[in-house]
């Protein structure tokens, strides 16, 4: 489970509506509780990185990556996950999404419909890097 | 000679908890490969089935990506540091 407050999650699907038809991608910091929990403090918004199409693909670079990590060692939380958005399609992580994530991050993915998010859904990579397992988000 | 490599949050579970390991090797290659013997459960992130890095696992030589040195064979110097950095990528169906 991963706790989301709304406000994060409205910056999330706000994010997606501004660079509709395009995806947008940003990093999730926060910090995991004593029972195992992700609690997100914090987004960052990245600029999509990818040369190839950016209605379908997201990319947070090498460099991106760096600075996201230091602003979240600067407000002592961590990466615990991405997210990106969707355009026009369920969220749910494609193969293209499988073959590149990592474990432990929750990937975060709001589908954003004609210029409006819609559903936003968080997912984990299964250990033997198979497929994802949903997580629920618990807004509050 | 043990080099320091920098292990990234998500793979940290594989490698003691730690956020850095001391490996030895003389190539970066060979501390790679030292590495996931080590820690034989990193091996399935940082290759694909084919043994080749996977697209998103960029090794770097202190400040440099090891594609822009010479890969695998660049020659690793004393108080290098090696850090694996992950791109994040992500997508809907083509």
């Amino acid at each position: 489970m991963i706790q989301i407050s709304n406000e994060i999650i409205s910056r999330i699907s706000k994010h997606g509506e501004k660079t509709y038809p395009e995806e947008c991608i940003g990093a999730v910091l926060g910090f995991v509780n004593d029972d195992g929990r992700k609690i997100a403090r914090e987004i960052m918004e990245i600029e999509n990185a990818s040369t190839e199409n950016r209605q379908r693909r997201s990319l947070v670079s090498p460099d991106d990556y760096k600075a996201a990590d230091q602003v979240a060692d600067d407000l002592d939380l961590d990466i615990i996950g991405w997210y990106h958005s969707h355009p026009d399609v369920k969220a749910v992580p494609s193969q293209y999404d499988l073959d590149n994530a990592l474990p432990w991050y929750s990937y975060v993915i709001v589908s954003v419909k004609k210029q409006k998010a819609a559903e936003t859904r968080s997912w984990f990579l299964k250990e033997d890097r198979s497929a994802f397992q949903e997580e629920s988000i618990k807004q509050y | 000679m043990a080099t320091k490599v920098f292990i990234p949050t998500p793979l940290r579970q594989y490698a003691g908890n730690q956020k850095a390991v001391n490996v030895s090797g003389e190539t970066v290659g060979e501390l790679l490969n030292n590495l996931t013997t080590e820690f034989s459960a990193l091996r399935k992130h940082l290759y694909n089935e084919e043994g080749q890095l996977r697209s998103f696992v960029n090794i770097y030589v202190n400040d440099e990506d090891f594609r822009y040195l010479q890969g695998p064979a660049t020659n690793i110097q004393e108080n290098d540091e090696i850090s694996i950095i992950p791109s994040i990528a992500g997508g809907k169906e083509a």
